[in-house]
């Protein structure tokens, strides 16, 4: 398989405070990647440097064979779907996705837009503005603009907080419906369930390390939550 | 470009719908001028010897208001971090916000103009070619830096404080310089000595939004 995003030796101090400690990591093009760890183990911030939102102190981020830091072609190919919604709460549904969609170089932003809010079940509250919608109807336009402009790479972190059951439910499935092969998925969550439902892989992280490494299917047959107990110390069943 | 005249757009259309900015500002220098033309006593002529010098600290302190405003958009739902992942060069962003504050403070002066003439004494047409180049100018000068260090202090706790003190002693030259043109403007309009100022005004311009432009990208990374 392609290897379709690598990182190399990723450090990232604030100060005196190492939020990653040398990450190295490999996924190929079509694979996703889950990301478990407690608060604090760092995998904000690695999502961040994948992102090209932060600039790693040390090491490199190379997607599809560029350097990411030099590379604006690059972040057109990544889609972030941060803790913050990135929304104007003072903007529509729509007027959002539009915005984005000029700020990406969507052809045909407008088309693309309502084919987004169709396909997140928002339709009818397209004209309505972001600052009256709950956190989980406001989660749903982030993945919106998120995917507005068909990324390759799909960065999502903590991506079923502030959503309902039968909304998390929801999103589980359209991912589901990402992961055609050709889309790459890198997912930082608390959900043990979502390792199952969407990882190829699962990193399990803790104070800016890579504990463990492994492929889902092998590694975990049964339970993520006794893997995650044993490898990160402290935790209890 | 095109990241540049979305980023534009979109900020005004906000602001057509909220007018936060534009009214905040208009009010805020409305009292500012009004206060000063009766702090002094009655026929003194130094309400009109320190007319443009008002006028200047107005457009100052409301200009840090606006940005201000115009950057606790951006933070409110971590938005500028969705402006700084767009695939393009961050100096659009840049350019974009520039253009858009530019524009909300020229709005705002030009409803004050007429009133500050009338609170002043000033015939409000005299001069007006000389003292609006003297505003605009003054005007690029000071977003080009604004821009610039509201980024920088877009997520510092006590932005406030900080930003009018990083921003006040770099503005010294667009204030000395548009207090000048606005003097000789409303003295009697254009003469070598405004058009020299002028020259200075849109020198600064130049360097401060060259440097900003340059700046800028470095630093928004995180």
């Amino acid at each position: 398989m392609e290897t379709f995003l690598r990182a190399e030796g990723l450090v990232k101090r604030y100060g005196h405070i190492h939020a990653l400690r040398g990450i190295d990591l490999q996924v190929d093009r079509g694979e996703s990647l889950v990301l478990l760890g407690p608060n604090g183990a760092g995998k904000s911030t690695l999502l961040g440097v994948l992102a090209g939102r932060v600039r790693p102190t040390e090491g490199q981020v190379i997607l599809q064979g560029e350097i990411l830091a030099k590379s604006t072609l690059a972040r057109s190919e990544t889609g972030y779907l941060a803790h913050s919604s990135l929304l104007y709460p003072g903007l529509t549904a729509r007027e959002n996705l539009l915005f984005y969609g000029k700020l990406y170089g969507v052809e045909d932003s407008a088309e693309r837009s309502d084919e987004m809010l169709h396909f997140m079940g928002l339709w009818d509250r397209r004209d309505d503005r972001i600052g009256g919608f709950s956190r989980g109807m406001e989660q749903r336009v982030s993945i919106a603009r998120c995917l507005l402009h068909d990324p390759q790479l799909i960065l999502l972190d903590e991506p079923f907080s502030g959503l309902d059951y039968q909304s998390s439910r929801t999103f589980a499935q359209a991912l589901q419906q990402l992961r055609d092969g050709h889309r790459t998925l890198v997912v930082a969550t608390h959900d043990m369930a979502a390792v199952e439902d969407l990882g190829d892989k699962v990193i399990i992280m803790n104070r800016g390390r890579i504990l463990h490494h492994g492929t889902v299917t092998v590694d975990t047959p049964g339970s993520i939550r006794d893997l995650y107990t044993k490898v990160i110390p402290g935790v209890k069943q | 470009m095109r990241a540049a005249y979305a980023i534009f757009r979109k900020d005004l259309l906000l602001e057509m719908r909220g007018k936060e900015i534009v009214v905040t500002l208009t009010v805020f220098s409305f009292l500012v001028l009004t206060v000063f033309s009766f702090s002094t006593v009655p026929g003194s002529p130094a309400p009109r010897e320190m007319a443009p010098g008002i006028l200047w600290i107005t457009f100052l302190f409301a200009g840090i208001l606006g940005l201000g405003r115009a950057f606790d958009r951006e933070r409110e739902n971590g938005c500028f971090t969705g402006l700084l992942l767009a695939p393009c060069d961050r100096m659009q962003v840049y350019w974009g916000k520039c253009l858009s504050t530019l524009v909300f403070l020229l709005v705002f002066q030009a409803i004050l103009w007429p009133i500050f003439c009338i609170l002043y004494g000033y015939n409000p047409v005299r001069g007006i070619g000389t003292a609006w180049a003297g505003i605009i100018l003054g005007d690029i000068g000071f977003v080009s830096l604004g821009v610039v260090l509201s980024a920088v202090t877009i997520h510092a706790r006590g932005r406030e404080t900080i930003l009018p003190l990083l921003l006040l002693p770099l503005c010294l030259p667009v204030l000395v310089g548009g207090v000048r043109v606005i003097t000789l403007a409303l003295d009697g309009g254009a003469g070598a000595e405004a058009l020299t100022w002028i020259g200075r005004l849109a020198a600064f311009d130049v360097i401060f939004f060259v440097l900003g432009s340059v700046l800028f990208p470095l630093v928004v990374e995180e």
